[in-house]
């Protein structure tokens, strides 16, 4: 189920778009006015953009790979990309004033290897500053809204993106999930979003939050076209000392709608129990029936560790954050002040003063509290030794079942200005994605039906390297679900 | 680790030297309460009993490193970070004054 | 008093040796280079950018830490180390760390010095492999008076060592002979050219009778080091017998000056919050390299030293004092294979050479270009045949060396140009005073020159000159004849 912004032309597959080229080659070019036909209706209120490339360039881009037999497995597809992807000529924000007018001069890897398998970037998306945030409101340019419901957020630090898909304003798209924040914004938009194994796709040219947590994945409206993008994306990757050399497989044969093996599930009590809404709650179960039909085994286990994952989380992400955010001073790059006769670290300051919001500050100054003297081993590395624990729990808990299931979100998405005005509650939201990121495990959030006209995640998540079979669980949800 | 508001003024100071983020003076109220709440939220796990054997987990990537030949490549340079040269100064980034 | 000296080193080292930096594949020769040509999104610190571990950099580690016995860890751990600077491209340094668990490359270890014929064990601490910063420069030649300051970061992420001793140093010149002998293992493990600007800096902790301990920082080269800590010594002292107080500081050393100012930076000191850094995975460093790297080590200082002494008969102090810098010691023992007399060439070398390149402020491989073994050979054969004393002999070799005049050149322009008489006059005289016969009969008969040549020969046993001795003879007969 789509939201009114879409066609069913707009909405199309990319396999479907690359069968319908095949008849009529002049139908990807009517495709793409079809595309900007609905930013031009809808873009001004979703605001799903940062940089939106102007539609001649982009016709221009899929002339060259046309004449050159270049469509590929995207096969012209429009691609959306997080603005805190590079893209080489593309200015690359991060949704902050600090990279306000910043144009990286390369690509990051994931952009290249969308660009050399027929995709096209059709602009770069809106998110939360530095990725910092679950709702997209803390960018320092405007809010993005909820396609679904123009007074409600959509989820963020991705939400541009998964907007742009799910209001057809792009094909698919690039997000990136350091605690949540792919699979969050695409339940809270109806969308089918993937956060990889950590190291299966390069970080390279993924502008650092928390370096051990995060990872770029695939955001689109159905599996299928998850798993094709996915299948461009991952791999082995030089440039990156954290990508994994596995031989990549083709996750597009995963995505049938019967059951590739007899499949054992399991739903953690922690992720359905405290907190979570009532209306979320019964999707979820009558995703569970949807599963059971088809043979999949669910059963229940604890695992009381998951009661920390949130402070863990939160501490190693800021702590990797104030570090990977002390680079923008605004000597090099970025909004900088008037350098001249201050003392290094004044115009330092003040260009941070400026150039950052108030959760960035915010996460930066906590990052730096929990590695200072004396705090480390309280904070930082107490966090890390929980991690251990996590891991060794989810390894033993992985030996046993193919994949566990819990709501991607405890709530529908929240209404402009709820969340935000206090922290904690804003950080509650992510309390069922944040233990995947710690783990390194992959999950996706694939739609599990609507409460109130709202669409509800179901969050599948697996053994390191499960992609494949996520992505067929997540197929027979998709393709199990009634409405 | 319980700390008083008034503290917590005191540390986002200290914070602001280290970090170089500062609040602004009006907010430094609002951020002290903020930050004493998320602290308190952290403190769950300072609270929580870790056998001492437990190694940390700094990153759950688990397969072979990889590591670069000693060869050469063609570098960039900066003016292609900055072509219109506005931060540069005869190929130097021009940079506030130094101690 | 010296006894009262406490003096601790920190080397940095470049690994000269190596053709790109630490992290990326930028070419290390920023030497030559205008500024900011070496550098890349990694070298910079772009958003995004990620860094890969150079491999022989570990090769190059492991070596030093073989030669100096000290104990390798088995995997290799990078930490960030933070500090706000213009010429710190992601205002962190990926440097190594001893706390918290984490361990630097290699621990322990020793270098064996001679200091005047003292022996004296210098205890190494740690060594860590880490990333060199960019330069600093100013518009206006000096740091005062300058508005801005101008950053060259083509030495950004060049591949450092940093080597930590014991404070078991006593006296300035301990240190500089120590850091002389390091450099000279440096050169002969060939992981470094110490005599490149900049490629060997020290900072040094010195405590004086007692008193809390000062680090000097900005010290480049072992002379500096022993002028710097002299200065600091005296500074020292004077404070404590005027009855002041000594406080813990960091100062600079100021060479055009000669003097060490405290450092004005202090409310950022100290407080670097280190933390693994998540974007480089430990490396395991396997016991098959190390072992492979000890098996093909070359022949380090002590060694050579021990051969030399008997190959060449020099003795162990002068052998210790050749072999602490490896182009002496190169030039020592080619010179000797081409012109004998190795004693001599020692005595040289040692006493006269090293002593007129400090003088010059060049360094051993200029010095050695001035005094080359062409330039050597002749001064040893004119000695031994007697043309020139001892004396001359030295006056030679200073010449040499501070102007750079050719030996030969200086002999054509007359033996005694220098106001000196040499051996060989000597001894023409004392054979003319023993022989005033032949003296009357060779005035007389040019014929009769002969004996008086034959019996100076008889004198220098054969080693001079035949046709030297008869132009001196002749000179010598015509001043008599004149009178």
């Amino acid at each position: 189920m789509l939201p009114p912004q879409c066609t069913q032309f707009s909405s199309i597959s990319i396999k479907t778009l690359r069968e319908r080229v095949r008849e009529d080659s002049d139908f990807l070019f009517k495709y793409v006015e079809e595309v900007y036909r609905a930013i031009e209706r809808y873009e001004q209120r979703l605001r799903a953009y940062i940089t939106l490339r102007p539609i001649s360039e982009v016709i221009d881009d899929i002339e060259n790979l046309v004449k050159h037999g270049k469509l590929g497995p995207l096969g012209g597809a429009l691609v959306a990309v997080k603005d805190n992807i590079s893209t080489k000529g593309i200015r690359t924000t991060c949704g902050s004033k600090m990279l306000e007018n910043y144009v990286p001069p390369y690509d990051a890897t994931a952009v290249s290897r969308i660009k050399n398998s027929g995709g096209v970037v059709i602009g770069k998306t809106n998110m939360d500053e530095f990725a910092m945030g679950s709702t997209t409101e803390n960018s320092a340019f405007y809010p993005t809204l909820n396609p679904w419901d123009y007074g409600r957020v959509p989820g963020g630090s991705s939400g541009g993106s998964a907007v742009a898909v799910a209001a057809c304003e792009a094909t698919v798209s690039l997000g990136s999930d350091t605690g949540g924040s792919i699979r969050l914004p695409a339940a809270y938009t109806g969308i089918v979003g993937l956060k990889p194994t950590y190291g299966l796709v390069s970080r390279y040219g993924l502008v650092a939050y928390g370096s051990s947590l995060d990872q770029i994945g695939p955001m689109g409206r159905c599996v299928e076209d998850v798993a094709i993008v996915l299948n461009v994306i991952s791999g082995h990757d030089p440039r990156d000392s954290t990508s994994l050399r596995v031989n990549v497989e083709n996750f597009e044969k995963y995505v049938v709608d019967y059951p590739l093996k007899r499949y054992r599930v399991v739903v953690l009590e922690e992720m359905v129990s405290e907190g979570i809404d009532e209306k979320v709650m019964k999707i979820f179960n009558s995703t569970l029936d949807v599963l059971a039909k088809r043979d999949v085994t669910v059963e229940f286990r604890k695992m009381p560790l998951l009661h920390y994952s949130l402070p863990t989380y939160y501490i190693i992400a800021m702590a990797e954050a104030s570090s990977n955010l002390a680079r923008f001073d605004g000597l090099r790059y970025g909004t900088r002040s008037e350098a001249e006769g201050k003392l290094w670290v004044d115009a330092y300051r003040k260009t941070r003063m400026t150039g950052f919001g108030e959760e960035v500050k915010r996460r930066i100054l906590l990052g730096t509290y929990v590695l200072s003297e004396g705090l480390y081993e309280g904070y930082y590395l107490k966090a890390a030794k929980v991690r251990r624990l996590l891991h060794q729990e989810f390894t033993k808990l992985f030996r046993e079942y193919d994949a566990a299931l819990s709501p991607t979100s405890p709530t529908l998405p929240p209404r402009l200005g709820e969340a935000i005005v206090d922290p904690i509650k804003l950080y509650s939201l992510d309390i069922n994605t944040v233990p995947i990121n710690l783990a390194g495990l992959p999950a996706i959030s694939v739609p599990g039906g609507f409460a109130e006209g709202l669409p509800v995640g179901i969050q599948i998540f697996g053994p390191p390297l499960s992609e494949g079979f996520l992505l067929n669980i997540a197929k027979l949800i998709e393709s199990g679900r009634s409405g | 680790m319980w700390l008083s508001r008034v503290d917590w003024e005191k540390i986002i100071k200290h914070l602001s030297i280290l970090a170089l983020v500062e609040a602004d003076t009006a907010r430094i109220e609002s951020l002290a309460r903020d930050l004493e709440k998320i602290v308190e939220m952290f403190n769950k796990i300072v609270e929580l009993n870790i056998p001492e054997i437990v190694e940390p987990l700094y990153t759950t990537f688990f397969g072979e490193i990889n590591l670069e030949e000693d060869v050469e490549w063609e570098s960039m340079g900066i003016r292609e970070l900055d072509p219109t040269g506005e931060r540069l100064e005869d190929g130097y980034v021009k940079s506030p004054k130094t101690l | 008093m010296d006894s009262d000296v406490l003096i601790g080193l920190e080397v940095h080292v470049q690994i000269t040796s190596l053709k790109t930096k630490l992290f990326c594949r930028c070419s290390c020769s920023y030497r030559e280079n205008p500024p900011n040509t070496n550098v890349c999104p990694i070298c910079l610190g772009l958003p995004g950018s990620l860094p890969v571990l150079n491999k022989r950099a570990i090769e190059k580690a492991v070596a030093v830490a073989l030669a100096l016995n000290s104990s390798i860890s088995d995997k290799l751990l990078f930490v960030r180390k933070h500090y706000f600077y213009p010429d710190l491209p992601k205002n962190y340094q990926i440097s190594q760390y001893d706390r918290y668990g984490l361990t630097p490359i290699a621990t322990g270890g020793s270098v064996a010095i001679d200091v005047d014929g003292l022996n004296r064990v210098v205890r190494i601490r740690r060594i860590n492999i880490e990333e060199d910063a960019g330069r600093i420069a100013y518009p206006e030649k000096s740091i005062l008076g300058s508005r801005y300051a101008l950053v060259d970061y083509n030495r950004a992420g060049i591949a450092l060592l940093e080597i930590v001793t014991e404070p078991d140093l006593r006296t300035p010149r301990e240190a500089r002979v120590f850091l002389e002998k390091l450099g000279s293992i440096l050169e002969h493990l060939e992981v470094a050219d110490t005599s490149l600007e900049g490629a060997m800096r020290a900072d040094a902790n010195i405590s004086v009778a007692g008193r809390p301990r000062v680090e000097i920082k900005n010290i480049g080269s072992p002379k500096d080091l022993e002028k710097a800590l002299n200065y600091e010594v005296a500074r020292q002292l004077n404070i404590v017998k005027s009855g002041g107080v000594i406080e813990r500081e960091t100062r600079h050393w100021i060479k055009e000056r000669g003097i060490t100012v405290a450092s004005r930076v202090k409310e950022l000191e100290g407080e670097y919050r280190y933390f693994p850094d998540p974007d480089l995975p430990p490396v395991p460093i396997g016991r098959e390299l190390i072992e492979a790297i000890a098996r093909s080590l070359p022949e380090l200082p002590d060694q050579r030293a021990r051969r030399i002494a008997k190959e060449y008969g020099v003795g162990d102090y002068m052998a210790s004092v050749l072999v602490l810098h490896k182009k002496l010691c190169d030039h020592f023992e080619n010179s000797s294979k081409v012109c004998g007399n190795p004693r001599l060439i020692s005595s040289i070398l040692i006493n006269e050479f090293l002593r007129w390149v400090d003088e010059a402020g060049i360094d051993i491989s200029s010095g050695i270009a001035r005094l080359s073994t062409d330039r050597l050979c002749k001064l040893v054969q004119y000695f031994e045949s007697g043309l020139i004393s001892i004396k001359l002999l030295k006056e030679y070799v200073r010449i040499a060396v501070l102007e750079d005049i050719n030996p030969e050149e200086l002999r054509s322009k007359g033996l005694t140009t220098l106001g000196e008489e040499s051996e060989l006059e000597r001894l023409v005289d004392e054979v003319l005073r023993e022989n005033p016969k032949a003296v009357a009969d060779s005035i007389r008969d040019p014929k009769a020159v002969n004996f008086l040549v034959g019996q100076v020969m008889k004198k220098t046993r054969g080693r001079a000159d035949p046709k030297l001795v008869n132009e001196i003879i002749k000179r010598r007969l015509s001043e008599y004849g004149s009178k």
